[in-house]
C-alpha cells in the first residue's frame, strides 16, 4: 500500500545522508591524527627515525610517536621479524585499541626479503598481522614511508564508520 | 551596587532580566555559581589544547623542523582532531585491573586541577570564588593529583606502571614544600591569602610587583617555578612518565578518553602553574584601577593583561621542557630535601626580616599605608 | 657530605649551565630555519625524482628492446626475485615473461652490474606504497618479445 502511494521514498528519506557527513568528519579527524607505536626492528628502523626527524617531519600530518601501544593507532613494522620476535609483536599488536592500521615497511616485513631463504625469519609480517599497506625498499626512503602515511590516510578517509553494514 | 565577587554580580544581573524572578531564589544562587564555573572550565579546556599544539610547534622549532601544518591553516585545527581521534578510541580495560580504582584515577587528577582552576584571578573581576585563603586552597588541591597517580600505577597491575606511580608520589609531595614556602614569602607582604587581593596589592608598573620588592623574593620566584615544573611531571622532573625508560609511565594502560583526561590535565596544570606564578609574583590583571567598579572595557584590558604575562610563561615551561636532560629520580630528591628547602626557607625567613627592618617598603615599593 | 663551598658552587653550576643550554635553544628557536623538505607537495617545484642523487637506487626499469636474454641477472640475484621466461620460436628467441618482484627486491645492484647490453637499470622511482602486494610485482613484458641480438665484440689485435 505504501509503494501504491509513492510514499516509500517520501517518507523515509535516505537514511545514510546524515551518518555519511558525520562518518567523512570523523574520518577527517581520524586520518589527520594517527599516532604511531615505536617499532623498530632493524635497519629500516632508522629510516622510521629519519622520517620522524627534522628532515622528512611525520609530525606534519599530525602523527606523534608514542611508546606504548594502547595509545598508538599505526604500527610501522620495520624491519625483519625473526621467529623469536613474532609472538611478542603479536602480542603488541593484540594490546593496540581499535581502530588500528599496520605499515608494513621495507622487503623484510613484505616478505622476508633479503632473508626470505633463512630458517629463522617470519616470510613477511602479513602472516602474522593483517597488514594494511605495503611498503618495497630496502630501506624506503623517509619520502616513500611518507606517501605510505598518505595512503594510509586516504584509506581511513574511506572507511565507513558508522555505516557499518554496506 | 556592584558587589566584589562575580558570582553575586551575575545573580543580581540575573534578577534584573524580568520573567526569570519567578525562578526559586536557590536555583538562581546555583545558576550563578555555575555559569561561571563551565565557562572557566570550557575556557581553561581550550587552553589545554591550545597548549599541545604549542608545544608541537614550539618543539619542531627548536628542532629545526615544522610541526603541525597540514590540518588546517597552519595546523590549527589539529587538537581538533587529536581530540576526536581520542574519543573514538575504544576504551581498553586489562582484564588484572583493579578496576574502582582504574576507573576512577584520571576522573581525580582532572578534579585536581579543575577545581584549582576557581580561585585563579583572570584579570578584573573574572574570578570564580574568591576564597579569603584562597593561597592555600590551590596547594592543598594540587595534592589531590597525587592520589590520582597513585591510583592509576597501582590499580594498572603492570610494574612500569607502578613504578611511574611512586616515583610521581614521591616527587610531587616533596616538591609541594618549597613551593608552598615561596607563595608564602609573598603572603608575608601581601598580608592575605586571597588571590584578588593579592594581586590588588601589587601595582601596575614591573617595579610595583612582588618579584622586585626583595632580592628573596625574586628568588622565590624562581624556585617557585621550578617547583611547579615538578609538580605536574614536567620535564626536567619527567620521570614519572618517562618515554624512553618507563614506557609513558602511569599512563601505560590507558587508552582513549581516560588518556586524554591525563593528557588535557597535564597541559591545564602548565597553565594553572603559570597564571599562579604570574597572580603572585608578577601582578597579574593589575592596572591600577578597582577590578568591580571600572568599565567593561578597563576589566577587557585587565585580562589581556594578565594573559599577557602568563602566555610567555607558559613558552619558557615548553622550552625548558626541550632543553634540558631528564633528572634522575635520586638527583630530583636531593635536590629538593637538600637545595630548595632550605633556600625557600632562608628566603621565607630573610623576608620576615626586611619586612620588620624596612617596615614593608620594598626596594623599589612603598607600602600603601 | 658537602662543603659548604661546594653547596654554593653547585648552585651557581646550576643556574650557569641551565642558562647556557637554554641560550642555545633559544637561538635555534628563533633564528634557525627549518630543514624540513615538505614532500609531498612543497617541494618547490622538483619531482619527487629529483629530491635524490644521481646514481639512487630507485626501481629497476627494463628496456626490454636491448634485452638479448641470456638470463644473467636471474642468476646472480641473490634472492630470485627476477623471473624471465626466454623461448625459441621461428628461429628467433621471444622473451615471453620478464617479473620482478620489487616487494622482495633489496637493491643491491648485482643485476645491473651483470648486464652485458645495459638493459636493467636502476631509475629514480622509490614511491610503491599499495594496499596489496600483488601490484609489487612488475611484469615487464606483456606480450612476447623478440629478444634483441648480442652486439659483435671486434676481435683484440
Amino acid at each position: 500500500m505504501l509503494e501504491r502511494f509513492n510514499m516509500v521514498n517520501r517518507l523515509d528519506p535516505d537514511p545514510a545522508f546524515i551518518l555519511t557527513r558525520l562518518d567523512t568528519a570523523l574520518n577527517l579527524a581520524r586520518a589527520n591524527s594517527v599516532w604511531y607505536l615505536l617499532m623498530g626492528l632493524a635497519c629500516c628502523a632508522i629510516e622510521l627515525m629519519q622520517t620522524g626527524g627534522p628532515r622528512g617531519d611525520l609530525d606534519r600530518f599530525g602523527s606523534l610517536f608514542r611508546a606504548t601501544p594502547r595509545q598508538s593507532d599505526l604500527m610501522i613494522v620495520a624491519g625483519t621479524v625473526t621467529h623469536k620476535m613474532a609472538p611478542r609483536l603479536r602480542r603488541l599488536y593484540d594490546q593496540m585499541a581499535e581502530p588500528k592500521y599496520v605499515i608494513a615497511m621495507g622487503s623484510c616485513a613484505n616478505c622476508g626479503g633479503l632473508f626470505n631463504l633463512s630458517y629463522s625469519v617470519v616470510k613477511g609480517v602479513d602472516k602474522i598481522l593483517p597488514v594494511d599497506v605495503y611498503l618495497p625498499g630496502c630501506p624506503p626512503r623517509p619520502e616513500a614511508l611518507t606517501e605510505a602515511l598518505i595512503k594510509l590516510q586516504e584509506k581511513i578517509k574511506k572507511e565507513k564508520y558508522l555505516l557499518k553494514k554496506d | 551596587m556592584i558587589q566584589h565577587n562575580l558570582p553575586d554580580m551575575i545573580y543580581k544581573f540575573l534578577l534584573g532580566i524580568s520573567g526569570l524572578s519567578a525562578i526559586p531564589d536557590f536555583l538562581l544562587v546555583t545558576a550563578s555559581y555555575l555559569i561561571p564555573s563551565a565557562a572557566v572550565l570550557g575556557f581553561v579546556m581550550f587552553v589545554s589544547g591550545m597548549l599541545t599544539y604549542a608545544e608541537r610547534k614550539v618543539s619542531a622549532d627548536i628542532q629545526n623542523r615544522i610541526g603541525p601544518n597540514r590540518v588546517g591553516p597552519f595546523g590549527l585545527l589539529q587538537m581538533l582532531a587529536d581530540g576526536v581521534k581520542l574519543i573514538l578510541k575504544e576504551d581498553i580495560i586489562p582484564d588484572a585491573v583493579d578496576r574502582k580504582l582504574f576507573k576512577l584515577a584520571p576522573y581525580i587528577v582532572f578534579s585536581g586541577t579543575m577545581l584549582a582552576v576557581t580561585v585563579v584571578p583572570f584579570g578584573g573581576p573574572f574570578i570564580v570564588a574568591d576564597l579569603n585563603i584562597g593561597l592555600v586552597f590551590i596547594i592543598v588541591v594540587s595534592s589531590l593529583i597525587v592520589v590520582g597517580f597513585l591510583m592509576s600505577g597501582w590499580a594498572s597491575n603492570n610494574k612500569w606502571a607502578l613504578l611511574g606511580g611512586i616515583r610521581s608520589a614521591a616527587q610531587i609531595i616533596s616538591y609541594e614544600i618549597p613551593a608552598a614556602l615561596s607563595l608564602f614569602t609573598v603572603v608575608l607582604i601581601a598580608g592575605t591569602f586571597s588571590m584578588q587581593k593579592i594581586v590588588m596589592s601589587q601595582g601596575p608598573y614591573p617595579w610595583d610587583w612582588f618579584i622586585f620588592h626583595n632580592p628573596f623574593t625574586f628568588v622565590a620566584f624562581f624556585i617557585f617555578f621550578i617547583s611547579s615544573l615538578a609538580e605536574i611531571n614536567r620535564l626536567p622532573f619527567d620521570f614519572p612518565e618517562a618515554e624512553s625508560e618507563l614506557v609513558s609511565g602511569y599512563n601505560v594502560e590507558y587508552s582513549g578518553m581516560r588518556f586524554a583526561l591525563f593528557f588535557l590535565a597535564e597541559f591545564a596544570n602548565i597553565f594553572i602553574s603559570a597564571s599562579i606564578a604570574a597572580a603572585v609574583f608578577l601582578g597579574g590583571g593589575n592596572i591600577g584601577l578597582d577590578p568591580y567598579e571600572s568599565g567593561i572595557g578597563f576589566q577587557l584590558v585587565m585580562v589581556l593583561i594578565f594573559f599577557a604575562k602568563v602566555v610567555p610563561l607558559c613558552l619558557v615551561t615548553i622550552w625548558i621542557r626541550w632543553t634540558l636532560p631528564r633528572l634522575r629520580i635520586d638527583q630530583m630528591l636531593s635536590m629538593c630535601w637538600k637545595y630548595f628547602i632550605p633556600m625557600s626557607f632562608a628566603c621565607l625567613a630573610m623576608t620576615a626580616i626586611w619586612m620588620l627592618v624596612f617596615n614593608g617598603n620594598g626596594i623599589f615599593w612603598r607600602m600603601n599605608g | 657530605m658537602v662543603t659548604v663551598r661546594e653547596y654554593f658552587g653547585n648552585i651557581t653550576n646550576a643556574v650557569r649551565t641551565t642558562y647556557k643550554g637554554m641560550k642555545i635553544t633559544l637561538k635555534y628557536w628563533v633564528k634557525e630555519p627549518s630543514i624540513t623538505v615538505e614532500y609531498p607537495d612543497r617541494i618547490g617545484g622538483l619531482r619527487s625524482e629529483d629530491l635524490v642523487s644521481e646514481r639512487f637506487r630507485g626501481y629497476l626499469k627494463v628496456e626490454t628492446s636491448k634485452c638479448t636474454g641470456c638470463l644473467l641477472c636471474m642468476r646472480v640475484c641473490p634472492i630470485d626475485c627476477i623471473l624471465i621466461e626466454v623461448n625459441r620460436r621461428d628461429d628467433r628467441r621471444y622473451l615471453d615473461r620478464f617479473d620482478i618482484d620489487q616487494a622482495k627486491c633489496m637493491y643491491c645492484g648485482l643485476c645491473v652490474e651483470e648486464c652485458p647490453s645495459a638493459a636493467i637499470l636502476f631509475s629514480k622511482k622509490y614511491e610503491g606504497a599499495c594496499y596489496d602486494m600483488k601490484e609489487l610485482c612488475v611484469s615487464h613484458v606483456s606480450s612476447p618479445v623478440p629478444a634483441a641480438r648480442p652486439a659483435k665484440k671486434e676481435a683484440p689485435e
